[in-house]
């Protein structure tokens, strides 16, 4: 089989995926998906492993990547929303953002005229606000995460054994139905990757979960919060390197709790389909780890806060050559904080601040974000209704979900309707919204800044 | 960018413009009593004595049977910029206008002369404008009375190439959106490559 999935697929890396399409215990895959990686797009994921190996990431405060400006030039030359939007800027620096409804609106505009559209891909995202968007994306996209995975886990003396007799990778998920599927990785070197879904009507007979995955013994096991945490709380000797956490926020005490259930460490990643992975959490905050990814902060207007402030996180990339990034506001919130020419995210807020009125006063997201980190909460959202009351969903166990009202009500959040979730997710939760008008509150102060 | 003469001033030569500049161009000269070359010849040598070399007088000669009519015209439009080239206020630019001049015959009114006919120049005053100031900035002359911003405002109101390229631009960004509108359409039924993590 040559096909556009495997332009590449030799004898052993095809026996590798038999083995798993044909294990007795393996779902019910209902999707077929390949790396789709050619001998140029191997080259530039080679490439680029041999960047991450010899070029320190990141840069000073004050300072930007050489790439930069080149990368601004020619992307206002050649593509359609920059030519428009920076037609009359001199450099980088004068370029304006662009943002999220942009791309959902108009994604072919990001599109540059020369770029040939054969390995054009569209990965399908409703983000957290449930609306649709298409991303435009090309294989190099999805193959990179793998190859600057490879080298974040590398860092932290995690190997990932390559080779087609291997299991790479599971990527978990928890939902009452999502794509599940099979796949070999050409990057690494026939080695195997599952998609699969934790839904036990997904699978044949309810123990073949267990068996599939105790089998196959996946070296890295990555999901969202929920996912994993569904994966701990099943019956498995699963004995992976590292979990990866993604999409969503993952709270410092369901960290701990999966990294003593699995004994490996969890790494938590700052990730979005447009680009992919660009940042790993640490003990400081998000720690940049793309070489080919530029961050700034950026205020309501298209003015970059000052250093240190808080703001909407700006990047641009040049990862994607279908969908390349100037200024793309991502939605998300945070600040920067430099060591040397380490770059890092602090005080991440996944969704622009909402405002809570307590009585006469208000207060933020953040504020309760960071009083809920302490409980093993797998998803919750906050609504305020119109008439003021508090509504909290959430997904936890009863201890843990006792232990947040406690705390929302010792904030004034109150009174408080909880709404414990049960079924498996279908779309990720708001995790804050309110039916009350919201002043301009959007990025017109710093919430964790001092009264 | 210095002062040059009144754009009325060569409205009105236009308008004037004697019967001989706006007959119709023979192919070759030995079927005709006229030859464009000639005349263009005689009015670089306003500025300048050195000769046409035979590479740019080719610029003057008819080349390829495919193209009579646009070469037909364009000869014409360089008849016309002859003529209106002679007004007075031209003759003390200096020597390297004579470039200039035969960079505006042969690449801008060769552009020209694939949108507008030459009798159009000399009938219609928006086209008559546009020749003038077009002949003005080729010469990096500011039309007298007028601010910089203003003849450059004024000439892309007029501007018919600008325009035509506009159009053309705007075809060409709409026939790639529509490409990658269907191509999105049939890769959305199919996979993509496999995604590593969640987003």
């Amino acid at each position: 089989m040559t096909d556009h999935r495997y332009p590449w697929l030799y004898e052993a890396a095809q026996k590798n995926l038999n083995r798993i399409l044909e294990h007795a215990n393996a779902p019910r895959f209902n999707h077929e998906c390949g790396d789709c990686l050619d001998d140029e797009d191997y080259r530039a994921c080679i490439q680029f492993e041999h960047q991450l190996r010899s070029t320190p990431v990141g840069w000073r405060k004050g300072e930007t990547p050489a790439w930069l400006n080149n990368f601004a030039d020619q992307s206002k030359a050649s593509v359609p929303i920059y030519r428009q939007k920076a037609a009359l800027t001199r450099d980088f620096s004068e370029f304006p953002t662009t943002n999220r409804q942009e791309m959902a609106s108009a994604p072919w505009s990001f599109v540059p005229d020369d770029q040939s559209l054969d390995k054009l891909m569209v990965y399908f995202t409703s983000g957290s606000t449930g609306k649709h968007m298409d991303v435009l994306s090309h294989p190099v996209v999805s193959n990179k995460f793998l190859v600057l995975m490879r080298h974040v886990l590398r860092k932290q003396g995690i190997e990932l054994d390559a080779g087609p007799d291997q299991m790479a990778m599971a990527l978990v998920c928890a939902q009452s139905s999502t794509y599940t599927y099979a796949s070999v990785s050409r990057y690494l070197k026939g080695s195997a990757f599952v998609k699969l879904n934790l839904n036990p009507k997904e699978w044949r007979q309810p123990q073949d979960m267990g068996a599939f995955l105790n089998d196959v013994q996946p070296q890295i096991i990555s999901g969202d919060p929920i996912s994993l945490a569904e994966l701990a709380r099943l019956d498995l000797k699963l004995l992976p390197r590292a979990l990866i956490s993604t999409a969503m926020t993952l709270s410092p005490a369901l960290c701990q709790q999966l990294s003593e259930r699995f004994l490996c460490p969890v790494i938590d990643v700052y990730s979005m389909n447009e680009s992919r992975l660009m940042a790993v959490a640490d003990d400081k905050g998000l720690r940049w780890v793309a070489p080919d990814c530029f961050v700034e902060i950026f205020a309501e207007h298209d003015e970059p806060v000052q250093h240190g402030e808080w703001g909407e996180i700006t990047i641009t990339s040049n990862r994607n050559p279908l969908s390349p990034l100037i200024r793309y506001r991502t939605g998300d919130f945070g600040r920067l904080s430099f060591a040397d020419s380490v770059v890092r995210i602090i005080d991440f807020q996944g969704r622009p601040p909402v405002v809570f009125r307590v009585g006469q006063r208000v207060i933020n997201n953040i504020e309760i974000a960071v009083g809920l980190r302490a409980f093993p909460l797998l998803e919750y959202g906050l609504h305020q209704q119109q008439d003021g009351g508090f509504v909290l969903k959430v997904r936890a166990e009863a201890s843990a979900i006792k232990d947040a009202s406690t705390c929302l009500q010792s904030m004034g959040i109150s009174p408080l309707k909880i709404e414990p979730l049960l079924d498996l997710p279908n779309k990720k939760l708001i995790q804050f919204s309110t039916d009350l008008k919201q002043k301009n509150v959007a990025l017109s102060y710093d919430p964790l800044a001092p009264p | 960018m210095s002062q040059g003469p009144d754009v009325g001033v060569l409205l009105q030569r236009l308008v004037a413009t004697p019967a001989d500049f706006l007959v119709e161009i023979p192919i070759k000269v030995e079927w005709g009593s006229l030859s464009v070359l000639a005349v263009v010849a005689d009015t670089l040598r306003l500025w300048s004595q050195a000769s046409l070399s035979p590479e740019l007088a080719n610029n003057w000669r008819y080349q390829s049977k495919q193209d009579v009519t646009q070469y037909r015209n364009h000869m014409r439009l360089c008849l016309l910029a002859c003529w209106l080239l002679h007004e007075e206020s031209f003759a003390d630019l200096p020597e390297n206008t004579s470039k200039k001049v035969q960079q505006w015959m042969s690449k801008d009114l060769k552009l020209l002369a694939e949108l507008v006919k030459a009798d159009h120049v000399v009938r219609d005053s928006d086209r008559r404008e546009e020749f003038v100031r077009s002949a003005l900035r080729a010469l990096d002359l500011r039309p007298a009375g007028e601010s910089r911003a203003l003849a450059s405002d004024r000439l892309q109101t007029l501007d018919s190439v600008a325009r035509a390229r506009v159009i053309q631009e705007t075809k060409a960004a709409q026939d790639r959106v529509r490409k990658i509108r269907a191509e999105m359409q049939k890769k959305r039924a199919a996979e993509a490559a496999a995604a590593w993590g969640r987003e």
